[in-house]
């Protein structure tokens, strides 16, 4: 366990915040879903390192996993593994812009 | 992605917080590269016509472009996913300063004690309230932030946070703005040799390191109005070995004599204050230059010459992003407030030079086609430079 830090995370900025949708409720659901997509990416992240370890190592410990160095290499694969996450993610957006260009 | 260099503030993420701050990189860049693209298309396939049919004619300027696009879903879906990749950027970086904050704060006083150049805290510093109430790039706690003694969190979100949201463009050592700076006055400018070298806005200092690295002689300061940023960059400037003075002063008036600087750049900055600021730092920035003293500025360029659509484009963040003078900034006349501020009309210029991009062109990985932080409209990594000569 960590401790609690002594300022709470998240904070939010000072300023307006626009609505875009035109009910608010799609607003507060579209924040949410992209702070999912974060999430699925930081764990598929955290397999690939523990997968990268295992195959390493053979023994693993929480140490081992924390303090794994990742290559360039691997680091490329991430960044690619990332592009097509985002792009299977938000397919319906890019969709929609292609469409709007045909139209 | 490209990597920032390492110093002895730069906040140390565990391997998941790594990881969210580089999907967040990679989320804005999508926001970017693929969804805003589209945004010309749901423009002149789907509002332009829609306005046209209601009111007989088009859009007249920013404002009516973006009365025609805000009932367009994707403008929406754009801005929403933009606005929150924002949020949740700032937010994943955050976590990682507070969760370290107490070690933060006792390694940048550990680097800083005995390192060449210095700190100097104002304790009554009266924050000018376009920086006090408003989180400028919905950055939390904003330029001003300070949240307990020592506090050094506004500098390491603007540092890692910005490294981020401008996708490295900047640099491994968030120093492209002053390089291209450096890079312009040495071109227009080669008879300068600046002894004592003054920057406006400081921030975490990487610009003001930049201004260093060029005439590495000379004095260098650098001021700004928030605390925080001010305790991070001299521990940033320290950890580099590099002797910058940092000090807590508002560009507007600062405690500096007459005739202290041959150089005083501005770079960057003007957007984040005020229409009544902008008079009063050039008036500052005319009376702390000695004769033949030079000032340069840089700045998102002019709207002047964009299409309406063009120019809501690069409007965005007025409203999206917590800048309330981004839009206002564009549209004044620096030149003339130049003039008005005494320095000889002869002497102000304004024109596109080299910009940040092409001074990394080296170190980052990121193509100059990203327009929003290339500044501009031309193409080619180019930044919109102004200034003007004391005599």
């Amino acid at each position: 366990m960590t401790d609690t830090p002594p300022v709470q995370t998240p904070r939010p900025a000072k300023g307006r915040r626009p609505q875009y949708f035109d009910d608010p409720a799609l607003d507060q659901l579209h924040a949410t879903l992209l702070a999912v997509t974060a999430e699925l990416s930081v764990l598929h992240d955290r397999f690939d390192l523990i997968e990268r370890v295992l195959e390493t190592k053979g023994v693993v410990t929480r140490a081992d996993i924390e303090s794994f160095p990742l290559d360039d290499a691997a680091r490329a694969e991430r960044s690619a593994h990332r592009d097509q996450l985002i792009r299977r993610l938000f397919r319906s957006v890019t969709e929609l812009r292609d469409k709007l260009a045909r139209d | 992605m490209l990597q920032q260099e390492p110093h002895a503030v730069l906040p140390e993420a565990t391997q998941d917080e790594l990881a969210r701050q580089e999907y967040m990189f990679h989320l804005g860049k999508f926001c970017q590269r693929e969804v805003n693209t589209g945004l010309r298309a749901s423009y002149e396939n789907r509002a332009l016509p829609e306005y046209v049919a209601a009111h007989g004619r088009e859009p007249a300027d920013r404002h009516q472009v973006r009365k025609a696009m805000e009932g367009q879903l994707y403008y929406q879906l754009s801005s929403s996913m933009q606005r929150t990749t924002q949020e949740m950027l700032w937010n994943s970086v955050d976590e990682t300063i507070q969760r370290q904050l107490p070690e933060l704060i006792d390694k940048a006083a550990r680097v800083s004690a005995d390192a060449p150049g210095s700190l100097t805290l104002d304790p009554d510093f009266q924050m000018p309230k376009y920086i006090a109430g408003n989180d400028h790039h919905a950055m939390p706690g904003g330029y001003s932030g300070d949240l307990m003694p020592g506090d050094v969190t506004a500098g390491a979100l603007y540092d890692r946070g910005g490294f981020i949201y401008t996708q490295g463009l900047f640099g491994a050592r968030m120093d492209g703005i002053g390089k291209a700076a450096v890079r312009f006055i040495r071109e227009r400018f080669p008879d300068l040799e600046p002894t004592r070298i003054l920057e406006m806005g400081c921030t975490a200092g990487g610009q003001t390191i930049a201004l260093h690295d060029a005439w590495p002689d000379a004095k260098t300061h650098g001021i700004d109005v928030g605390a925080a940023v001010l305790r991070y960059a001299r521990a940033r400037a320290a950890s580099w070995g590099k002797p910058v003075h940092f000090s807590q002063q508002s560009a507007e008036h600062t405690r500096f004599a007459d005739a202290s600087f041959d150089l005083v750049t501005c770079l960057a900055t003007l957007h984040e204050t005020s229409r009544s600021a902008v008079p009063n730092i050039f008036a500052e920035a005319y009376r702390l230059l000695a004769p033949g003293g030079l000032f340069v500025l840089s700045e998102l360029p002019p709207y002047e010459g964009a299409t309406p659509f063009e120019v809501f484009s690069r409007d965005w963040d007025t409203l999206n992003n917590n800048e309330p003078f981004w839009g206002a900034v564009h549209e004044l006349d620096l030149c003339q407030l130049m003039r008005e501020a005494g320095f000889p009309a002869d002497t102000v210029f304004e024109t596109f030079a080299a910009g940040v991009a092409s001074a990394n062109a080296l170190d980052t990985d990121v193509p100059v086609e990203n327009k929003k932080f290339v500044g501009s409209t031309r193409g080619g990594g180019q930044s919109w430079f102004a200034g003007a000569r004391k005599l």
